[in-house]
């Protein structure tokens, strides 16, 4: 799969999980690679980016062992921006389905 | 361990203009997120791999961000060496007469840009990069003085094997030895070749599947792969020198075959990219033992290695790095087809000339 694509979905997947719950980035690395085969390098960096875009905003709190952690949670500008994204990508989808032939089971 | 990847994670973000204080919030969190995963009892080898290679993370992260310029002497330096290059250029030709081959003063000139640029990352890397100019350097003086172009070309071996030797990662002697099993076969063969015995000299290469099965488990298999391998050499010279039937005795290494998928069915084992990078270096060697055989085409095919890291940086580096990583390959690769096909030594340095131009082109300074 082309990188670039690759990146823009694991960003919706990211969005997504975040919107869902706050969470810290190990969990984030974990629950993405448990279902698709993302390239690790890469989302780390992109939960620094959306929280730069201002789509998360951060807080600590303290754990049972070791330092206090971070965790991600989701802003007004990131639900807005998850709410696109699963519009863009429904109106994808749909249009792959009907290139590659689904067009009966649209109608 | 954590330390360890920690550091280079830092020392790498420090090539960019990175505000400090950004720079301890990354370390913060990738400090954390190691600790989550030794707290999974996760393996530091299975956390790093979990999290990522410390040289691409900084890449994704400084995507935005411009690196840092390299020490002022250093820019200086790269100034002036055309300039250098040129003064020692016209000594070494009206006061000695050596305008052939003083004109290799000027591969100074993308030598100390090479050097400089690579001040800035790893030590390691510098030589890796040096390599093809080391080798170029020694091929032609040894080539222009002493005629011997063939079989000094088997230097350019040294590109390769500094990048096994020096690029490794992970530090295992044993693993080193085995890549490096092939281009010792290959000067063996040659050298001896030279003397004029080619056959059964090329027998040497079976040293690269005996070295492979070295660290074979349990010990047993191991010996009787060895043993396999050693009495189908036995056989085939015998069968070979007694009978002088050596098209048929080649049958006899089918039984190390044999014993392989008895015994362990011959599972190959590998990931997306490294069946990607294995099948290019097959490649490369096919096309350079073929070449070489069948058109006698040694001194030059030696350019098909280099596929091998233009084929990775191409792949995997990312976009707007790739130019510039390639650069020094297509400067080599022109440098030396004009040189070796048009005999424009004097003139085909100018091809590295495209390095520091592709470089400057694509800085956005």
């Amino acid at each position: 799969m082309n990188t670039q694509f690759k990146k823009g979905v694991i960003e919706m997947c990211v969005i997504h999980l975040i919107s869902e719950q706050d969470m810290y980035g190990f969990a984030v690395i974990e629950a993405l690679s448990k279902e698709i085969d993302v390239n690790e390098n890469t989302v780390y960096p992109i939960l620094r980016r959306l929280t730069d875009q201002g789509y998360f905003e951060t807080y600590t709190e303290a754990t049972n062992v070791g330092a206090p952690r971070k965790y991600f949670r989701i802003t007004e500008a990131g639900k807005n921006r998850n709410s696109e994204y699963q519009a863009d990508w429904n109106d994808f989808l749909k249009g792959v389905s009907r290139i590659l032939g689904g067009r009966e089971n649209e109608k | 361990m954590k330390s360890k990847y920690l550091q280079e994670i830092e020392s790498l973000l420090r090539q960019y203009q990175i505000q400090e204080s950004e720079i301890k919030d990354i370390i913060s969190d990738y400090d954390q997120m190691y600790e989550d995963g030794l707290a999974k009892t996760m393996t530091d080898q299975e956390i790093r791999d979990f999290l990522g290679d410390p040289e691409r993370i900084v890449l994704e992260l400084c995507e935005n961000y411009e690196r840092k310029q390299v020490r002022n002497k250093g820019h200086k330096l790269i100034a002036l060496m055309p300039f250098i290059a040129l003064i020692a250029f016209f000594i070494l030709g009206h006061y000695f007469d050596l305008w052939h081959p003083g004109w290799l003063v000027f591969l100074l000139v993308p030598i100390t840009a090479l050097i400089v640029e690579m001040l800035t990352k790893k030590k390691r890397d510098i030589l890796i990069a040096l390599s093809p100019f080391l080798a170029i350097v020694i091929f032609l003086v040894i080539g222009i003085t002493a005629g011997v172009w063939h079989p000094t070309w088997l230097v350019f071996l040294i590109i390769p094997v500094s990048a096994i030797i020096i690029g490794s990662k992970d530090r295992s002697i044993y693993k080193m030895v085995v890549a490096l099993s092939p281009f010792v076969a290959l000067t063996v063969f040659f050298i001896l070749g030279e003397l004029g015995i080619w056959h059964p000299t090329w027998l040497v290469f079976m040293i690269v599947p005996m070295v492979g099965v070295l660290n074979k488990r349990p010990l047993w298999k191991c010996l009787v792969y060895e043993l396999a391998i050693l009495c189908s050499i036995g056989l085939y010279l015998i069968l070979g020198y007694v009978k002088g039937v050596w098209g048929m005795s080649l049958f006899v290494f089918l039984l190390p075959v044999a014993f392989a998928i008895l015994l362990d069915g011959i599972v190959i084992k590998v990931t997306g990219k490294s069946l990607e990078i294995l099948a290019v270096i097959i490649f490369a060697i096919a096309v350079y033992l073929l070449g070489g055989f069948f058109a006698g085409a040694w001194a030059y095919l030696w350019l098909v290695f280099l596929l091998i890291p233009v084929y990775s940086i191409i792949r995997f580096s990312h976009r707007k790095d790739i130019l510039v990583a390639l650069s020094p390959f297509i400067a080599i690769t022109v440098f030396f087809l004009l040189g070796y096909f048009a005999n424009l030594w004097t003139i085909a340095w100018l091809a590295f000339l495209l390095i520091p131009i592709t470089a400057i082109l694509k800085s956005k300074n």
